[in-house]
């Protein structure tokens, strides 16, 4: 699970030929820690997609025998965590906001309304009837 | 002037460290020489020559324990004098050598012979208008300097078209992968010498890099086989940075996407990308059933669930043949996995079960 950032972080963090180790800034593509949580958990969620679908299709019926269903069970736990799922949480992709998201645009409110304010969102317009 | 003393100091250090003698009795540092002593005393023979040498390099490591100011005060300092020793130095020095050099031109003009005269003047005027130069006066300079006057040509030059910086940039990586590291630290260094050589045309200097060389040497590595994938990955990123240049404007970027498909074409293809995908039959997707013949038993749960995934997967329209079919196989590679365990519950045997249908009635 490459994310090509723990390699240069902890570079900058522990080698110390690099000044300000310890204590320098690390920049990555992502806005916050948690993002990055996030994004690992897509990335292996996707990898693992397929065969926890269809371990999970045996579990989810009523057709099999119950040994094959308590096998299935112990098979799925197999699987790490972050290749759960549910465990992907909607952050806003800009400033890894977590509640207040417009779904389709993937981003928070604010910069949701900051961006249709500037005329950068195809076919929003502020609401106006009656 | 303080310095000096203590530049003084550690040569005299450095020439006791060298030589194998004990240290002779020196007014100026008192505590040194009781140190030494008591050494002395306490050493054997064998020992007693490191033991100095090593108490000498630690007393040099050691800071003064007096301070300059206590020093002057305690002790009578040498009063300062200005040095003229070093101009005249040099020019002793300069007189020698100019003497050698008039005496080894003459000899070299009679060996030569023809106009003894005219080859000894020809040689002095060249070494000794060297030596002439090192006194260097501002009129010399500007004499001997030409006026620069090629800067009308430099202008179309400063703006290096796009096709000569690829062509730059691709010969001085592909220069530099034939040579090895020594010689291209030597090409760096060499780089800024021919600007020099344009503003001082007078100076001759050789240059020992530039030149033909004779070939006695090859400089080929041996090839012991080893593969630097990385290296080479990285070799054709360079190759392709270099080469691909950013789009310089709008219909250039727009050409780009085009060639990547990116672009959407009118009139809008919802299935733009997915050709393929219209060549496969309609039936392929939905009649599931035979991909389960050979291996599934006919009776049983296990059909009954085989039968729900064909059904679920004839509605996807999102999968290709391929994947649907994946997907089925990988369930019979599940399921002939754990053999053992369904034959114990009876849910798997399905040869057994037809072959005891066909047999009985016989």
């Amino acid at each position: 699970m490459n994310l090509n950032i723990s390699g240069l972080s902890k570079f900058i963090w522990k080698s110390q030929t690099v000044s300000g180790f310890g204590f320098q800034q690390v920049r990555n593509k992502w806005a916050n820690w948690l993002m990055v949580r996030d994004v690992k958990r897509r990335r292996m969620s996707a990898e693992h997609f397929l065969e926890r679908t269809r371990i999970n299709a045996l579990r989810k019926n009523n057709v099999l025998p119950l040994e094959i269903r308590e096998l299935a069970d112990k098979e799925i736990n197999k699987f790490e965590m972050n290749a759960i799922p549910l465990r992907i949480n909607n952050r806003c992709v800009i400033t890894s906001r977590p509640r207040g998201i417009v779904k389709e645009w993937r981003m928070s409110r604010i910069v949701w309304r900051h961006l249709a304010d500037y005329n950068k969102l195809s076919g929003v317009q502020r609401a106006m009837w009656g | 002037m303080l310095s000096r003393l203590r530049i003084k100091r550690d040569i005299k250090f450095f020439v006791r460290c060298l030589s194998d003698k004990p240290p002779e009795h020196d007014s100026k540092m008192p505590e040194i020489k009781s140190r030494d002593k008591k050494d002395e005393k306490k050493d054997t023979d064998t020992e007693s020559s490191t033991e100095k040498i090593q108490a000498l390099l630690k007393l040099m490591l050691a800071d003064p324990k007096i301070s300059d100011s206590e020093y002057r005060e305690r002790f009578t300092t040498a009063p300062e004098r200005p040095k003229r020793q070093k101009p005249d130095v040099l020019e002793v020095k300069m007189e020698k050598i100019e003497e050698n050099i008039t005496k080894a031109a003459a000899e070299v003009a009679q060996v030569i012979g023809g106009n003894v005269k005219q080859t000894e003047a020809d040689l002095l005027s060249k070494v000794l208008g060297k030596i002439n130069q090192t006194s260097t006066t501002l009129s010399d300079l500007i004499v001997g300097m030409k006026v620069d006057r090629s800067r009308d040509s430099e202008e179309p030059m400063a703006r290096e078209t796009r096709g000569q910086q690829v062509k730059r940039l691709t010969e001085k990586s592909r220069v530099d992968v034939q040579r090895t590291r020594y010689s291209k630290r030597h090409q760096d260094r060499e780089e800024p010498r021919p600007k020099q050589r344009q503003s001082m045309s007078q100076a001759n200097t050789i240059n020992i890099f530039t030149g033909e060389p004779l070939g006695i040497f090859e400089a080929k590595e041996p090839n012991y086989g080893t593969r630097l994938d990385l290296w080479e990955k990285l070799n054709q990123r360079e190759l392709m940075l270099a080469t691909s240049q950013p789009p310089a404007n709008y219909f250039q970027k727009m050409i780009m996407w085009t060639e990547q498909g990116k672009v959407w074409k009118f009139p809008i293809n919802n299935e733009q990308g997915m050709e393929e995908e219209k060549n496969v039959h309609f039936s392929e997707h939905i009649f599931l059933d035979a991909h389960l013949e050979g291996w599934c038993p006919t009776k049983g749960p296990i059909r009954h669930f085989m039968e729900l995934v064909c059904v679920g997967l004839s509605k996807n329209a999102f999968y290709t043949v391929k994947e649907k079919i994946d997907h089925i196989m990988w369930y019979k590679e599940y399921f002939e996995s754990k053999q053992d365990m369904l034959t114990e519950i009876g849910a798997w045997d399905n040869k057994s079960e037809q072959k005891s249908e066909t047999s009985t009635p016989v």
